[in-house]
Parts: C-alpha cells; structure tokens; sequence
C-alpha cells in the first residue's frame, strides 16, 4: 500500500500545497514556541531563547524549503510558478496573445477535425469489430487475361471454399458481397435500404455481438433461399422500427421475398467496409433476392465469378505469412479443376482496419490529403509565432539578463520560456477543439460512414498532444536565445545592436513558410482547376431539368411481359404529368456508373479499328432530343422502329471514326448488336455526339444504341431500365409528383427512386469540389499567415535599423535606396521560399495526381501563378515598413540613439 | 559527549523517528525531545532535519499525522505510526542490527589479513 499512500500524498501535496504551506508553517511555530518556553524554562531571557529557539532550529526557511523539497514537489512547484509566470507575461501583451493562439487555434482545429475522420477511418478499426490485429482481409492476387493485379482483387465462391477447408493458418474466412440496394416493402411504405450477403460466420468472425436475436446458423447458409432469413443494424431498426424489440421473428418483404428477421447487431456496426449497411442476409439468399445475378446458384460453382470479398480470423500462433502461404496453396490445389484458371494464384492479407479506405482517389482519400495540409498549415503557424517570439525574445533580452545575473540557472530560464510557449499552445488548442467542433460539423458534408469524424477522448487527445508538440517546436528556438543571454552583454547594451547575422534565423522561418505556402497553393491552384475542368466536361447530355426514374420491377416478382408493361405505362402516365417536357425509356442511365460491352463481330474489316468496346445502351424513341445528345448525321429512333424489320444502330461518333476505315458508316450494315451472333450486321441509321458513358470522369468510349421497343428481353437484367424524364423549371420541384405518378399504376409497386441528374453526378464531383474548397480555405490561411509573419520581420527590421537609415539618409541616400534595403531584406527570403516551393510542389504532385482531373500536377500556368500571387503578397508585406523606412527623420532617428 | 545526527549514516534519524513513535503519538518538538532523552542526551537532533525526515516517513506511508490539542491547550501536528511502519520498524530494526554487527565485527578484527 506504500504507492496508493505515496500518491495520495502527492496529490494532496500538488492540490493542497498553499494549505500544507501554511500546516507547516503553525508546525514550526509551536515547535519555535516549545523550544523557547524551554530554554526560558532554564533561565534565558525571552528574546535571547526564541533566538536560540530559531537558531536550534537551522532557520525557518530553510527548515520550509527542506521539508518541500522532502514532499517531492519541488519541480511542481516550478511549473506551477512558470505556468502563473507565462499567464502573467501572456495577458500583458494581449494583441500578441490573441494573434497567436488564434492562427494557432485554426491550425490545430483543422487538424484535430481532420484527424476525427481520419482516425475513423485509417487508424481504428470499424466500430464493433474485435480483435482486429488477429483478422485480415484477403486479396487474391491472379493472371486474368494476361495482366496480374498487383494489389489482389476479391475472388469466387469456389476460392472461399478451397480456403475455407484447407488453409490451415485461419481459425475461420468468411465472405460477403458487395453491397446492394434492397427495396424494403411496398406500395406506400416502401422504401429502399443497403444489404449485404454475407456467408453465416461472418458478423461473429468479426467479433460482433447481437444487441438482441441472433446471428446466422450454418445451416442458414447452406440452401439457396431455404432460410429466408435478416440481421439488421442497429441504426436501421431504431430509425425504421423504432428500436421495437418486438422486430424479432418478424417477417419483412425485401426485394420481393419473405425475409425473417433473427437478429439486430450491436449499435454502431454498420458493416467492415465504406458504405454503411442497413440489414445482412446469408450468402444462400443472395440469388432468391436478386443480388447476385439470375437468382440461381451458378455463380457459387463458376471459378471465374471473382465478386466476394473475405475477412479472415488468423489461427492462434500463426502469422500473416504463414497464412497468407497457406491461403495460396488451398488455391492452387483447387485451381487443379479449373485448367482456365491461373494455376499459380497468390494471396494478399490485409489489415481490416484500412479496408474501408481502400480508395484513395474520393472523399477518404482527400480526408488524408487534408490531414497533411491542415498538419502544413499548421507548421507555418508555429513557424510565424516562433518568429513573433524571437522578436519578443530580443525585447525581453534585458529581462533575462536580469534574471541570470540574479542567478537563475539556464535550465531553468529555458523551462520558465518553453513553458510560456506551451501555455500559449494550449489556449490555442483550447480554442482550437472549438473551431475543431464547427469544422467536423462542416465535415458532415463528407459522404462518410455514420459516428465517423466529431470529438471523442482520443481526438481531445491528439488535440493536447499536437498543442504541447506545437509549443515545444516554436518555443525552443526562441527559449535557447532567450537563455543565451549574456547577464553583461544584455544589461549593457540596451539597444538591440547590429551584430552581423542576427535575424538569419528569422529570415529562414519566412523562407520555410513562402515555401510551405507554395506548396499548398499550388496544390489549391491544382485543385481548383481540376473542379473547374470537371464542371467544364461536355457530357454531350443536358444534366439540367432531368429526373431519373427507376423502380426494381424484377425483384418485385414481375414477369417480363408485365415488367415491360408496366414500364411503357409508367413512361407514358408520366409525359402527362405537368410540368414533364418527356419522358424516354433507358436502359443504362448514362453517368450511372454502369455499362456493358455489346456485341460485335471481332473478324470483319469493318471493326479493325475498334480498340475498347465497343459498349451498349438501349434507348426509347426520342431519347436523344430529350438528353440532349446531338444527332450529328441520319436521325434517331422512333415509334415507327418496331420489331421484326431489319436491326437498326445509332452509334457515336467516336465508334463512327473507328468504322470509318471501312468507308462512311451511316447507312451501311455494320457487324455491331445482337444480330451478329446470328452471323447477321445492323444497319446505322444515325451518327450521335460521343456523351459521356459511365462516370463524369471517365474518358469517352465506343458505344452504340439499340431501340428499347425491340427486344427488351436482350437487355441485361442489372443496370437498368430507368425512365429519363425533362422536366419545365426545377426538377425537384417536380420529385414527388414523379413518384406519385408511377406509384399510382399499381397498389403494390416496390420503392420508386426519383433522382435529380444533378445529384447521381454529385458523388463523382464532390471530392473535385471538396479538394478545390478546403485546399484553397487552407491555403489562404497559411498564406495570410506568412504575409502578417513577413510583415512582422520587415517591421521589426525597420524599427531595429532605425538609426542606421537614419545615418544614411542623412548621408545622403535616396528614397530609392532605402526602399531597396527593406525590399532586398524581405524579398530574398521570399524569392528563396518560392524557388524551394516550386521544386517541392513539383515533387509533391506526384502524390495529388490520382485526385486531379484534365490537369498536369506540374502544370507550368498553375505554378507560375502561385509564384506571381506570393510575390504580390510579399511585396505587399513590405510596404508598410518600407513607407516608414523612408519616413524616418534623420534627425529624430540619431537623437534616439 | 553529544552527537548530531548529521554525523550518522543516513536513515538514522528514520530510524530513530519510527521507534520514538512506537512508543505513542508525538509532535514535532516532542519526538526531538523523546529521542534525546532515550539516547539518555547523547543524541542531539538536529531540529532542522526532523521535519524533512518526518515528510519522508509520511510519502512511505509509515507514519500518519493529525492535528490534536496538547495538555497546554494548544494546537500540534501529531505523528503516529501505521500499521506498514510498525513493519518497517522491525524491518529497519533487524537491518540495523545486522549492519551494526558487521561493522563491530570488523572493527573488533584483531587477526591479521583475512
């Protein structure tokens, strides 16, 4: 019990010390008074024995400083003296103070809210996930077509039961797929929300516990839709059903089927992966629901049906290697039965904990590239103040020179200055959790997992820690000068003096900083242009006053026939609702992420020039005088193409150029669309401007149009169909009527999603506008950091030559001259900064090149803009003390000396 | 003869403190007081070593203190010992024994090289 009384004692000592102080103090006393009654007791006169009391003693104050130093609280003691010292000095320069902890307060709050999300994101595991040093993502890394996928890819159902059953290194694998959109219900409440196939060990495997029900038996698992059955996550039953206890062994409609639900995961798992999932269900459900492709079981035998994504628990005393080497050998004795699959497949394992930001290139990616900025931003903002601080340090030189000479020890007059530094720092990071507090509130424009991002203890944490570090680092410099002060030299020379080579240390920090500043300009001016070249993108598609319509007929149960029905009712209900210009049926939506390469016959003359592709869409009547596509030469599709005449193609005019080698296309018969596998050709009958296919972001590509009205059934059955409708005025305006329109075909339709064009595009530009806006945010501020930081060099070189240029002036120098000693002493270090930010900027871009689009990172424009802009800056930096340089009198500036 | 304890090894004074407060609660003033008597005043403590000392004896957790009122009627810091210092006494104690022994007997040597 020795440690619990000695840290008991410490305690008090530390927070009772005035009170122990003045214990020991009336301690003394009453020994001072019993020793004199003694000594007047044999006979000595009272104030000769409460001398001798004293002197028996040894002192009353040393007694006290003994005693103190025996409490073990001296050095506390000290801290708690430098710290009411460093508040005194603090608040008697408030303007200083306040400047300070407040670019303080933005650099550490931007990086503390970065790093919220980042530490949700890249440094912890997924709430809910246990053990996660002992689990592991594996990545199949195989030949496919020749090319070898250095990073692994996800693999087969067969690899997951080779695995499972003969790789030794593993306790458990488990497997899920991607996650899909599942329609909950029907008619009025239904609605739609993210499931996810998972194989029945998976949720335990993680180690995540039900917060009521169960998980998934083996046997769940084991039949193609035997057990129709669902776990949901906390978040989506609390918002669904209301945290209804009662939801277990309820039965919802999902996708159509009957699915019971057995379980609810414990709050705050919403899935190992980026996108937030709602509800899981077996892997043996994933063909009755429709995720998995035709609903029948071919895919769990197909080796080449590379779609599911493993987690792994590692066996006890075995290590990544070994089980990765395992792995590998279960796949190469079950590649043994595929002679088309790669025989020497390998494996990749991978931390859990880094899965979910697997994307660089989106909004994870860009939270890290903030982390870094923030962090840079921050480092010019300790670099300014340790410049301030140098100045003040020259100031305070007399002050210090008249503490050593009193005989503080160096040590001691370096702690007294750090710790002022620190302080500082502190009330900067105290505001700074603040504006940290505003910024993850900003943050939630981040499309990121729930619970990611805010303030908890461990971002409180980095918060102390990065303002002690941040103290530390612009407090050392400026604490060694100040304790390198001479007693004799400073108490001396009052004047500052003009020994050569003071201010080198000041003139590097500006340069340090112009050479951060550079380089998050660049990256700013980078970012900009690449947001700006994205808005800029011709689509070939008219994106305004366009809705995207769509309801999943075919997990509902629908037949073809009656899915094509409803489909044709459902465009032309809605061309009669108000406000609607038309409304076009379509199969892939384009910009919707999803496409597929269409048929062609490889052999003819005619495709020799065709390199990618080429791809497929089908399209309704007037689709492209409603998109807005040009039609170049020939016409588009109309009501009178009906089936059972010759097959027809537009195409674009990329895929246009490829055929024309062959003479012009328009009119001739190409090898294209499904007529080729019945060794048949199309016959075009319009050229279209090349739109954009899948992404915003993607290059063009060969693609061709079939008419939606004949054969829809050749139409795959993912991706699509949708109803494109162009609307008058604002399209969300229109949203709910849209939906109402469709609904009312029928009492029982699933969930009928209405999308604005605008906002399926949004995902794709967000991390574009995202980057340009916190990158410029961030770099202006450091930016205006550095001005008022060379400002302050400048003027304080002024202030500290006064006399100098006085002596010149009187001399006989000219403005000029004058303005150019000001200006060679701030634009040199500036002109260096900006020369060692450009070299870094072009070393850097490497880095944010993935996150760039239709813009070089080494863009020559951008990077001398950036140089223009900071030397504008600068010299505007300078003027102020240039114009008073030249003011100064040459008389007063000599008297002063 | 008197000696000062500064002339002791180190922890004597401790020592000496632990076993006076074996005998009862004591002040300050008054352990000074009952270690010279029981040295039968050949000790004199050093009066500005006693407060340190008692300040280490109490972070060991060996002694407690507490404000009482003395037959004088008038307010002072008593020292007692705990449970773990009665420990430590018999500990110290045997140690002491044990040290002292070693340097008598080196000191009563009259053989020649060991």
């Amino acid at each position: 019990m020795r440690l619990v009384a000695e840290i008991r004692e410490r305690l008090r000592a530390i927070f009772f010390l005035s009170r122990e102080d003045r214990e020991l103090d009336e301690e003394l006393r009453f020994h001072l008074d019993m020793q004199t009654e003694e000594y007047i007791r044999r006979g000595m006169d009272p104030a000769e024995a409460r001398r001798q009391a004293v002197l028996r003693l040894g002192g009353l104050a040393q007694v006290r400083e003994a005693t103190r130093d025996a409490r073990g609280v001296r050095w506390l003691d000290d801290v708690v003296a430098d710290t009411r010292y460093a508040f005194r000095t603090l608040l008697r320069r408030p303007i200083f103070t306040a400047a300070a902890a407040g670019a303080l307060a933005l650099g550490i709050g931007g990086t503390t809210a970065i790093f919220g999300i980042v530490d949700a994101l890249f440094l912890r595991p997924p709430t809910g996930v246990r053990g996660a040093d002992t689990l592991a993502r594996i990545y199949i890394v195989r030949d496919e077509g020749g090319i070898r996928t250095p990073d692994g890819g996800p693999g087969s159902y067969v690899d997951y039961l080779a695995m499972r059953d003969n790789a030794h290194g593993f306790s458990g694998v488990a497997v899920s797929l991607f996650p899909t959109d599942l329609d909950l219900d029907r008619g009025e409440r239904a609605e739609r929300l993210v499931g996810q196939a998972v194989s029945w060990n998976y949720l335990e495997l993680l180690g995540v516990r039900p917060a009521i029900g169960r998980f998934f038996h083996a046997e769940e698992d084991s039949i193609q839709g035997a057990h129709p059955v669902a776990v949901l996550s906390h978040g989506y039953w609390r918002r669904r059903f209301g945290a209804d206890s009662t939801i277990v062994g309820r039965t919802l409609l999902l996708n159509g089927q009957s699915v019971t639900v057995i379980g609810v995961a414990e709050r705050g798992f919403v899935g190992a992966e980026a996108r937030p999932i709602d509800a899981w269900v077996p892997m043996a459900m994933a063909g009755p629901l429709g995720v998995m492709i035709g609903g029948n079981a071919e895919w769990r035998t197909q080796p080449g049906m590379a779609v599911l994504r493993y987690v792994a628990r590692l066996a006890p005393g075995v290590d990544r290697e070994q089980a990765a080497a395992s792995a590998a050998a279960a796949l190469r004795h079950a590649a043994e039965a595929y002679p088309d699959m790669d025989p020497t497949p390998e494996v990749r394992l991978e931390s859990v904990v880094h899965a979910r930001a697997a994307r660089l290139v989106g909004p994870e990616g860009v939270a890290l590239l903030l982390l870094a900025v923030t962090g840079v931003v921050l480092v010019v903002a300790c670099a300014n103040i340790a410049n301030l601080l140098l100045a003040r340090s020259t100031a305070r030189r007399r002050e210090m020179a008249v503490r050593a000479s009193l005989g503080a020890a160096r040590g001691r007059l370096i702690r007294q200055n750090l710790t002022e530094s620190v302080v500082l720092a502190l009330l900067g990071g105290a505001v700074g959790v603040g504006v940290a507090a505003i910024g993850s509130g900003l943050a939630r424009q981040f499309p990121l997992p729930p619970g990611v991002g805010g303030i908890n203890g461990r971002v409180l944490a980095f918060a102390f820690a990065v303002s002690v570090l941040s103290g530390l680092l612009f407090g050392l410099a400026p604490a060694l000068r100040a304790a390198g002060a001479r007693p004799m030299a400073g108490l001396k020379a009052d004047t500052a003096g003009m020994r050569p080579g003071r201010g080198r240390l000041r003139r590097a920090l500006v340069t340090f900083q112009v050479t951060l500043c550079v380089l998050l300009l660049a990256g700013a001016g980078l970012m900009v242009q690449s947001l700006r070249q994205v808005l800029a993108i011709d689509t070939g598609l008219d994106i305004d006053r366009l809705l995207v319509v769509s309801v999943d007929l075919r997990n509902a149960g629908y037949p073809a026939a009656a899915r094509e029905e409803l489909l044709q009712a459902a465009r032309d209900r809605l061309r009669q609702v108000p406000g609607v210009e038309n409304a076009v049926i379509v199969h892939f939506t384009p910009l919707g992420g999803m496409s597929m390469s269409g048929p062609w016959d490889r052999t003819g003359a005619d495709t020799a020039g065709i390199r990618e592709g080429p791809y497929v869409n089908w399209v309704g009547a007037g689709y492209f005088a409603t998109v807005g596509t040009r039609v170049l030469r020939g016409r588009e599709f109309d009501e009178q193409d009906r089936a059972g005449t010759e097959p027809i193609v537009v195409i674009n005019e990329r895929l246009a150029r490829a055929l024309s080698p062959g003479g012009d296309p328009l009119g001739r018969c190409v090898p294209l669309g499904f007529a080729v596998r019945e060794g048949g050709c199309s016959r075009v009958i319009g050229i279209v401007e090349t739109a954009r296919h899948r992404y915003l972001d993607e290059p063009t590509v060969p693609l061709y149009y079939l008419p939606w009205d004949r054969n829809p059934a050749a139409t795959p059955p993912w991706g699509g169909p949708s109803i494109l409708v162009r609307v008058r005025g604002r399209p969300t305006d229109l949203t709910a009527q849209v939906r109402a329109a469709v609904a009312s075909l029928a009492p029982d339709l699933p969930y009928v999603s209405v999308q604005t064009m605008e906002d399926l595009l949004a995902d794709t530009i967000l991390p574009y506008r995202l980057g340009a806006v916190l990158f410029g945010l961030f770099s202006a501020l450091a930016l205006l950091i550095a001005a008022v930081g060379l400002y302050g060099v400048l003027a304080y070189f002024v202030a500290e030559r006064t006399a100098e240029i006085g002596i010149r002036r009187s001399l006989g120098a000219q403005e000029r001259n004058v303005v150019g000693l000001v200006l060679r002493q701030g634009m040199m270090p500036v002109a260096v900064g900006i020369g060692l930010g450009l070299g870094a900027a072009l070393a850097a871009g490497r880095l944010i090149q993935a996150l760039l689009y239709g813009v070089s990172a080494h863009a020559p424009v951008t990077l001398a803009g950036v140089a223009a802009l900071l030397t504008a800056i600068a010299l505007l930096a300078c003027y102020l003390p240039a114009r008073r340089a030249v003011r100064v009198d040459p008389m007063v500036a000599l008297r002063a000396e | 003869m008197t000696i000062r304890d500064g002339e002791l090894l180190q922890g004597t004074l401790e020592l000496m403190v632990l076993k006076a407060l074996s005998l009862g609660s004591m002040h300050g003033w008054g352990l000074a007081q009952r270690i010279e008597q029981m040295s039968q005043e050949v000790f004199q403590v050093s009066q500005g070593s006693l407060y340190p000392a008692l300040q280490r004896l109490k972070r060991k957790g060996w002694i407690t203190s507490d404000w009482r009122v003395t037959e004088n009627n008038r307010r002072a810091r008593y020292y007692s010992l705990t449970p773990a210092g009665e420990r430590a006494l018999d500990r110290e104690v045997a140690q002491w024994h044990r040290a002292s022994q070693a340097v008598n007997r080196v000191l009563a040597w009259e053989g020649g090289l060991p």
